[in-house]
């Protein structure tokens, strides 16, 4: 029994570790116990990866007990690759946390609260993308939603605190409404598990209900228009590394586990008419999120519309995954490329948006002209993240859009490409809009380029990633096939 | 190998980018250098190429996708261009941009513009076309808005606009061809055989491409961002108008009507002479409008978008003498349109002359670089033995063996039209005005020379288009595949 | 089509020795004039363009592919606005422009049908161009070559160019005009043009233009104010003679030779003579009131040439002319033939219009060394088409002396004579138009200028739109829409509309 026997179980219990031992070690050992965490994890998460794609799926049963009874983790291409997502964007996000929260001792931040809360997200997210079963999922999920409040609420200030406030009733009617959907599953079908759930059809309508409920209440988590109502004040009020980690990943746990109903659980044709809603209500978030981001007048507003509007994307998607009856792979691959490469952009822009509001003082988007001369880092940072946005090559995005764009024609529903070609457009719109500001000359000389702070490189770095990772789109492809049921025929009633 | 013209300039831009501001002379270095390789390193293909082998190369870009390119004639007659004259436009824009404060970002972008367009010329299929022409639209827009005025973000606004619409013309006309062919290839004379019974879906995808090139190619009514994008600065302006951006939509619809969908399918679907048509409207009505603008850019703007309808027209003949004209004017226009952008900078930034009123006296302030413009002048009006005229008679020769007599018509009188937008210029520069002779350089040398040294370009071109190795006989080598072995 | 192959083929055959050698006479006489009569202050700026112009105007004869003709084509003429514009004057500025856009307009046409012959002969050569076979490409070639002809030399309705630029540019450089430029339009017609292989219709119809030209160029000059106008409009009327000469030729290939000689002769004789005019015009005025008697006598010469005066080389020319009508048959020939006289009559009454018009025009002395250029070129006028091989000189030597041929060409400069002297014993004036040279073309500026105008109507000015209405609308409707009670609201519809939409 070695530790890749272990690394799901080994995944969990290393954040947790850290986060308990931030509360009995020194306050000025916290951050370096952290990014030694963080380092530790993305160790753990890399190794996953080689050993999914060496030896495929697996699944890894908790304390030895099997289910039904027991828990059971499930390592395969899709939870690695959001393991590895995970780990990558919670490493640099952590590195650019360590020297923005500080240590000084009065601020809450100081009061090592901070670090404990992050590790406690983090693990959360890890046991999201490993759970194997629902009710599971229902645990995760309430520990990622009290953790993110938490972080959230944590700078103070009434706009923290509302927002906060906001989101906490998101959570927890999403929580209690996942809840409730289990139950009635569990009481029609007898079954927890997600490969029984999905070796078995399952009929009727308490059960059909039950999913319902639980897709409503995954969609209102991934903040879905119309239901989108908490995620921007959430994530604009929230300190910068906090709404990275909240954009790139917390939204895509609950994302992900609407992939594992779609892919694993249910049944092509078993909920008529699910998919062709989501994907309409992706095509409206995807219009309503870029109209809105264009209208903002503060930065960190303008990027969480955006990702109101990028998730739209991965719901587009699944229509396309399970068009012509079976699941098609390229579809897949294409929402989980987009998850990555947005993950990772939207990491990098909100880190570069912290960065420029700590730089200017405030984050009102028409006072900072001469950015671009100024912190020449931080406005390319923003630059190259808005690529992968608008979907240009050679980001991760663009070859996500291809993708879909080009089984949207195959499969004959070609809507859905004419509202991802726009969408990219509107992308374009939003992001230029700050860019422009940013190149302007305004009235006053905004003098020469200041020194770069070494974090200010962070967001660069992620943004550069997420704009060339379309080069390494054929190993993520490799990676999400492994496990994905490719055969699943069509359920007659 | 295939890949250096593509990374040597991504890497010169991105060093140029690290080295910041302050190490001016570090980073020009850098550029230079990069430049010359990039240019030994095209040579080189293209004598590869002439000899008959082309190379390939591609990287996966995911399930079914990939990036590939190929160094055939017709694409390293373009990345020639392109990196030749990237050298000289560094030397003139290092002594043009000396006085600047962003000047490390004008070089980066710079660079990597180059890198994008010698991507567009040695793409091997439509889908990597496309990336490398979305990333040259990306790469243009901070050229387009450098000087950071209102005017300079309102006319990035509308590139922009124009670029990405476009972009997604162009995406949406990929897409389908892809999704109803196959990923095809760029093959000499067409590919899309498998396909031809789909002659619905073949209308509208050219229709949607040839939309998407003709943005950058400023076909009319699809040409509004070109006029207003000359308040970038004039290395940036040479760029746009003569090198990569609108260069790469011509060759957009070079390789559309050649190598995608072929001479004999263009025709016979009957998409081919509603371009004809509307590439002879442009070049009537830009040369008019020409003939009215008093600022001298604009004026070589309106020029530049009668000049590329030449090409426009040319390909969409289908004929091989006019595809090979249209091939040889894209690089003839290319070096006469340089010559002429570089000494309105070089006028506007040593006398800070702009307007067709206040140029008296230029001629005997500045001789030579009045001299090398009208010698580009001359050239452009197709007069021998000029490299203009060697493009025209291909490209008139081709429009009469098409049979479209009213081709001919056009081209020939888009010549005197030019004459007419040009020689006012070369007059306003001889009247008298109020400039004294220089006392030594009449300007600064890093830009004199490179003018001379286009305007040299054009004159040697056109003499020696007999020459096995001129632009001209090039382009008759390279469309001769295109129309089954074709020879003159 | 070698397109680009063969290029820059030089040829010197019976053709080029010909046009050469008059190019360079005219070139070289006017050069010379130029020389003794400028004021030294823009002599350089004159002979800048002077040399190139001259360069390419005597390389044209040598001309053997469709490129170097061209390109000599297009040095002499472009070179030649230099000449036209050299005075500086608003008037010649004016001139010049309209020398240019028409220069434009011609080369492009020729750049054309150059193109288009070629293409149809598959070659470049000139050689290949005359043993056209008829096809419509050799049409369509053979009439935008003419088309670049007219305009050159003025046809309808452009018969302004000529006089124009006469009258602006300096004597020197009116009489190489004159002598030598224009006549390249006849080597054109000569080289390039497929004789015989043309249909009838285009033969006709050049004939027709040529004769009405004739006519019609005679009429406006009549009343022209500048001797060099009047002789100006002279050229004109006889480059409609050698249009006639050309159309008669084009369609039948029995008259080509002929047609070929009549044109060749027509050229010979009007360059020398109407050089020799120009030069003396710019003498004669300036001398003392008994060297004019002798001046004015002296430029009887060319001018009784003109007219076709037995014994003058014009007289040669229109012999020519009248073999290749009687060598056509049909109604439009045959008209023709009948009214070729009538232009002996008008090209009199113009000259007759000359000496009166030079008679009031003073100008400074010439130095006596202005005498020799005109001289040569009154002997050149003399004996060219006599001495020249080729020419139809023969013909006409032996028909000459018949009575009848005497007749013919003596008449009309006598009933000419006659009715300007009955007019003014009848002491009926005549109506005082004084026509500038240029006449419709001056109104080109004119047009132009209000093409222009009506063309940069300023823009209505749409009043502004209230552009934030929208925008507003949207952030009112997201903060309504993100409110509490809206949120909650629709996550309940929402579930409730999924389990319907859902329910199958």
């Amino acid at each position: 029994m070695t530790l890749v026997d272990h690394l799901p179980a080994a995944l969990i219990m290393t954040p947790l570790a850290g986060a308990a031992l931030t509360f009995v070690t020194r306050r000025r050992w916290d951050p370096a116990l952290v990014m030694v965490t963080a380092v530790v994890i993305t160790g753990l998460a890399l190794a996953l990866s080689v050993r999914v794609l060496a030896e495929g799926a697996f699944r890894y049963r908790l304390g030895g007990w099997g289910a039904p009874l027991g828990i059971d983790l499930v390592a395969d291409g899709i939870s690695a690759l959001f393991v590895l997502l995970a780990a990558v964007v919670g490493l640099a996000a952590t590195a650019y946390a360590t020297s923005y929260f500080g240590t000084g001792d009065e601020d809450a931040y100081g009061r090592g609260l901070v670090w404990a809360l992050w590790l406690f997200l983090w693990t959360a997210l890890n046991a999201l993308f490993l759970t194997g079963d629902v009710f599971n999922v229902y645990v995760c999920l309430e520990l990622v939603g009290i953790s993110a409040v938490a972080l959230v609420t944590l700078g103070g200030g009434a706009d923290a605190l509302r927002a906060g406030a906001r989101y906490l009733f998101a959570s927890m009617l999403g929580a209690m409404t996942y809840l409730l959907g289990v139950a009635l599953l569990y009481s029609a079908t007898g079954h927890l598990d997600m490969a029984t759930l999905g070796s078995a059809p399952t009929q009727g309508i308490a059960a059909s209900t039950g999913l319902v409920l639980m897709v409503s209440a995954l969609v209102l988590k991934t903040a879905l228009v119309p239901v989108h109502f908490w995620l921007p004040t959430a994530h604009a009020a929230a300190p910068s590394p906090v709404s990275a980690v909240l954009s790139a990943l917390v939204v895509k746990g609950s994302y992900y586990v609407i992939l594992r109903l779609v892919l694993d659980v249910t049944y092509p044709g078993q909920l008529p008419g699910l998919d062709v809603t989501l994907g309409a209500l992706g095509a409206a978030s995807i219009v309503w999120g870029s109209v809105q981001a264009l209208l903002q007048t503060r930065v960190k507003l303008l990027v969480a519309y955006s990702t109101v509007a990028q998730i739209g994307y991965l719901f587009v998607a699944i229509p396309l995954m399970r068009a012509d009856g079976g699941i098609v792979g390229v579809a897949v691959t294409a929402a989980a490329a987009h998850a990555v490469s947005h993950g990772l952009a939207k990491a990098g822009f909100f880190l570069s948006a912290g960065s420029l509001q700590h730089r200017f003082g405030h984050d009102r988007i028409s006072e900072m002209a001469g950015a671009a001369r100024t912190t020449p880092v931080l406005a390319m940072a923003c630059a190259v993240a808005g690529v992968t946005m608008m979907g240009l090559p050679p980001s991760g995005g663009f070859v996500a859009k291809w993708l879909l764009i080009l089984t949207s024609i195959n499969v004959g529903q070609w809507w859905w490409a004419a509202v991802m070609i726009a969408g990219g457009l509107l992308s374009a719109a939003y992001t230029f809009r700050l860019v422009a500001v940013f190149v302007a000359e305004g009235a006053g000389d905004p003098g020469d380029a200041h020194h770069p702070a070494r974090t200010e490189w962070l967001p660069l770095l992620l943004a550069s990633a997420a704009a060339l990772l379309a080069f390494a789109i054929p190993q993520i492809d490799t990676l999400v096939r492994i496990g994905m049921n490719l055969g699943r025929a069509e359920v007659l009633p | 190998m295939l890949w250096l013209p593509i990374l040597i300039p991504a890497l010169a831009g991105a060093l140029t980018f690290l080295l910041g501001e302050r190490r001016t002379r570090r980073r020009n270095t850098v550029n230079l250098i990069a430049a010359t390789a990039a240019a030994a390193a095209t040579l080189s293909l293209a004598g590869a190429a002439f000899q008959g082998t082309a190379a390939q190369a591609s990287l996966p870009l995911g399930p079914g996708l990939q990036l590939a390119v190929r160094g055939d004639l017709t694409g390293l007659l373009f990345a020639c261009v392109v990196t030749l004259l990237w050298g000289v436009t560094l030397v003139y824009a290092i002594g043009y941009m000396s006085h600047d404060r962003n000047r490390a970002r004008f070089f980066g972008f710079f660079a990597w513009c180059i890198a994008a367009a010698n991507g567009v010329a040695l793409a091997r299929d439509p889908l990597s076309l496309f990336v490398f022409y979305e990333i040259l639209s990306l790469c243009t827009y901070p050229l387009v808005v450098h000087s950071g005025t209102p005017e300079a973000i309102a006319a990035g606004r509308k590139y922009l606009l124009y670029a990405f619409g476009g972009g997604a013309a162009l995406l949406a006309g990929t897409a389908w061809l892809v999704a109803i062919a196959g990923p095809v290839q760029f093959t000499p004379g067409g590919a899309l055989l498998a396909a031809e019974s789909h002659t619905f879906a073949l209308r509208w995808v050219f229709a949607l491409m040839a939309a998407g090139f003709c943005v950058k190619a400023a076909l009319m009514p699809l040409h509004g961002w070109l006029p207003s994008a000359m308040v970038a600065p004039a290395p940036v302006s040479s760029l746009l108008h003569a090198v990569a951006v609108v260069k790469a939509g011509v060759f957009g619809i070079v390789r559309l009507v050649n190598d995608l969908f072929g001479p004999e399918l263009a025709t016979s679907l009957g998409v081919a002479q509603p371009l004809a048509l509307a590439a002879a409207v442009t070049i009537g009505v830009a040369s008019v409008i020409a003939l009215r603008q008093d600022d001298l850019k604009r004026r070589l703007a309106y020029s530049t978008v009668a000049q590329l309808a030449y090409i426009t027209l040319g390909t969409a003949l289908c004929t091989p003498l006019a595809a090979a004209g249209a091939l040889a004017h894209l690089a003839h226009h290319a070096v006469m349109k340089i010559t002429m952008f570089f000494t309105v900078g070089s006028l506007g930034q040593t006398l800070h002359v702009k307007v067709l009123g206040t140029m008296g006296g230029v001629a005997r302030r500045m001789p030579l670089t009045m001299a090398s413009f009208s010698v580009a002048a001359l050239a452009l009006a197709g007069v021998p033995p000029l490299a203009g005229f060697a493009s025209k008679w291909l490209l008139a020769g081709g429009a009469f063996e098409s049979g479209d007599w009213w081709a001919l018509l056009v081209y020939v009188s888009g010549g005197a039209l030019t004459l007419g937008y040009m020689v006012p210029i070369l007059l306003a520069s001889v009247r008298p005005g109020a400039h004294e002779p220089a006392e030594r350089w009449e300007s600064d040398p890093r830009m004199l020379w490179p003018i001379i040294a286009v305007a040299l370009a054009s004159v040697v071109f056109g003499v020696s288009a007999s020459a096995p190795w001129s632009p001209a006989r090039w382009a008759l080598a390279a469309v001769s595949p295109v129309f089954g072995g074709w020879t003159p | 089509m070698t397109a680009l192959g063969s290029a820059w083929l030089w040829v010197a055959d019976s053709t080029s020795v010909l046009f050469g050698s008059l190019f360079a006479l005219v070139w070289l006489a006017g050069g010379v004039h130029s020389y003794v009569t400028l004021p030294s202050a823009g002599k350089h700026r004159f002979f800048a363009y002077y040399l190139p112009a001259s360069l390419g105007g005597t390389a044209t004869a040598f001309a053997g592919d469709a490129i170097s003709f061209y390109a000599c084509f297009s040095l002499m003429s472009l070179a030649s606005w230099g000449l036209v514009t050299h005075s500086g004057t608003n008037a010649s500025r004016q001139a010049g422009a309209i020398y240019l856009a028409l220069t434009a307009l011609g080369e492009a046409l020729l750049l054309a049908g150059l193109v288009a012959l070629s293409s149809a002969a598959g070659s470049t050569e000139l050689s290949a161009f005359v043993n056209l076979a008829p096809s419509p490409g050799a049409t369509f070639g053979a009439a935008l070559v003419l088309g670049a002809v007219g305009v050159k030399i003025g046809a309808l309705p452009l018969i302004g160019i000529l006089p124009l630029t006469y009258a602006t540019a300096p004597a020197g450089a009116a009489a190489a005009l004159a002598g030598a430029s224009t006549k390249v339009a006849a080597l054109t017609l000569v080289r390039l043009l497929p004789f015989g292989a043309l249909p009838v219709a285009v033969s006709e119809a050049v004939m027709v233009a040529g004769l009405a030209t004739t006519f019609v160029a005679v009429a406006v000059g009549l009343f022209a104010v500048s001797a060099r106008g009047v002789l100006g409009y002279s050229s004109a009327s006889q480059m409609g003679l050698v249009m006639l000469a050309a159309g008669s030729g084009l369609a039948d290939s029995a008259a080509t030779e002929l047609a070929r000689g009549a044109i060749l002769t027509l050229a010979l004789h009007h360059g020398f003579a109407k050089a020799a005019l120009m030069l003396g015009s710019d003498v004669v005025p300036g001398l003392s009131p008994g060297m004019r008697r002798l001046g004015t006598a002296l430029l009887a010469l060319p001018a009784l040439a003109l007219v076709g005066v037995p014994l003058t080389t014009g007289f040669a020319a229109k012999y020519a002319l009248k073999d290749v009508l009687l060598a056509l048959s049909g109604v439009l020939p045959e008209t023709v033939y009948a009214l070729l006289p009538w232009t002996g009559v008008g090209t009199a009454l113009l000259m007759l219009r000359f000496f009166r018009v030079l008679a009031n025009e003073r100008t400074a002395a010439r130095s006596a060394a202005a005498w020799p250029g005109w001289v040569v070129l009154l002997l050149a006028t003399a004996s060219a088409a006599w001495l020249w091989p080729g020419a139809a000189g023969q013909a006409a030597e032996r028909g000459m002396l018949a009575v009848p041929a005497l007749v013919t060409a003596l008449w009309p400069g006598l009933l000419a004579v006659m009715l300007v002297v009955a007019l003014r014993l009848a002491r009926v004036r005549p109506p005082r138009w004084n026509v500038k040279p240029g006449d419709l073309l001056l109104l080109a500026p004119l047009a132009v200028g209000a093409a222009d105008a009506a063309l940069a109507l300023p823009r209505s000015r749409r009043p502004m739109r209230d552009r934030s209405a929208l925008p507003a609308l949207l952030l009112r409707a997201e903060r309504v829409w993100v409110s509490w009670p809206v949120a909650a609201t629709a996550f309940v519809v929402f579930v409730l509309a999924l389990s319907a939409l859902t329910a199958g």
